[in-house]
């Protein structure tokens, strides 16, 4: 069987690639030096696929037909899709996948409960982009990607997104492979984009959130409501991805790397581990 | 939400609007559409109040017409505008 060898969370803002000068230096390096613990971490554990967990900016997804989630079936993907329009520091790049694995989840999925929406060919964002250029700048690792609708409401509420972490956490263990797995969310925590609220950080709602994710507290996490996550920032809702770890490590250790609200970048940026 | 006319092509209150700030945030020579925004727009289902808030452009009530706001910063970068003067600018009268 299958087994979930590593779990990994981080905010994903661009800004630590392409407009690092709007950043506090001190709070940066703090930030840089997250990625490289996360990136010696995904190293170190060698995991055979990992599944890699985001938000979507409107790049591939419109509210023509918008899902709750959706995952990624092919041999390899690509991104970030910014940049067709400008440059934005992050090299385009393909990144090498796993079909059988990314077939397997949505198979039993459907199957049980959990109706992925499927993605054949995707030109993925800095959602996705921007952790992997700093975890894997060389594409080493096979990487799934995960969709969760964090941008146009209604969105899949936490409790859903836990139960989804939950179902993960048995799919992956019922896999029949001696395959090793890990897991990245990306996004968040605190910010907006476009809204009244850009440049806000609600650092309190944070540190509740950090609390609750490393003390393991999944109901605290699943009773979240959308009402208290987007009054914190229009882009708050990413955390989705953190909540999905959640609940696909429940009762594992977690450990917090690091949490600044750095204020150039307009976000409140936190990154943990869970080995 | 604006008033629309039963003529008009099927779709939620904020689809349209939305429909046509996607279009042109993802065109290639999006920054070339900036400049003829009208031309641009023209061929799009919108109620006169959502034509007007996109062409002004009217930041704030862009989103009070329902367009995400990822959209709506993404259109206002568009314009060459800086990002740090976009918290000013969205607070402004709707």
């Amino acid at each position: 069987m299958a087994q979930l060898c590593l779990g990994m969370a981080t905010s994903h803002l661009a800004h630590i690639v392409n407009a690092r000068e709007l950043g506090d230096p001190q709070q940066v390096a703090i930030f840089d030096a997250g990625y490289r613990r996360l990136a010696d971490a995904l190293d170190q554990a060698a995991p055979d696929v990992s599944l890699i967990i985001s938000a979507e900016h409107v790049n591939k997804f419109f509210i023509d037909n918008m899902p709750a989630f959706a995952i990624g079936m092919f041999d390899a993907f690509s991104g970030p899709v910014e940049t067709r329009t400008r440059n934005f520091g992050v090299p385009y790049r393909r990144v090498p996948s796993d079909f059988g694995f990314a077939r397997y989840l949505i198979e039993r999925g459907l199957d049980e409960g959990v109706d992925w929406a499927v993605i054949e060919s995707w030109d993925v964002d800095h959602g996705f982009m921007v952790p992997l250029f700093k975890l894997d700048p060389d594409a080493r690792h096979p990487m799934v990607p995960i969709f969760i609708n964090c941008a146009s409401p209604p969105l899949p509420s936490p409790r859903r997104c836990y139960a989804v972490g939950r179902w993960l956490a048995d799919a992956i263990r019922q896999w029949d492979s001696n395959k090793r797995v890990a897991i990245i969310a990306t996004g968040g925590l605190s910010h907006s984009v476009g809204s009244v609220q850009q440049g806000f950080i609600d650092v309190d709602f944070d540190r509740r959130f950090l609390d609750d994710f490393c003390a393991g507290r999944g109901d605290a996490l699943a009773a979240l409501s959308d009402t208290e996550i987007s009054a914190t920032g229009s882009a708050t809702g990413e955390i989705r991805s953190w909540i999905v770890l959640a609940g696909a490590f429940a009762g594992r250790p977690v450990e917090r790397v690091m949490y600044e609200p750095i204020r150039g970048f307009d976000t409140g940026c936190a990154q943990c581990l869970i080995r | 939400m604006s008033a629309r006319s039963p003529d008009q092509p099927p779709g939620s209150p904020r689809y349209w609007v939305n429909r046509a700030l996607v279009d042109l945030c993802r065109a290639p020579n999006a920054r070339d559409h900036i400049a003829n925004k009208s031309d641009f727009f023209a061929n799009y289902s919108l109620s006169a109040e959502e034509r007007q808030a996109l062409l002004a452009p009217q930041w704030r009530h862009l989103l009070e017409l329902g367009v995400l706001p990822n959209l709506v910063y993404r259109y206002y970068m568009l314009h060459g505008l800086k990002p740090e003067s976009f918290p000013t600018a969205i607070k402004g009268a709707a």
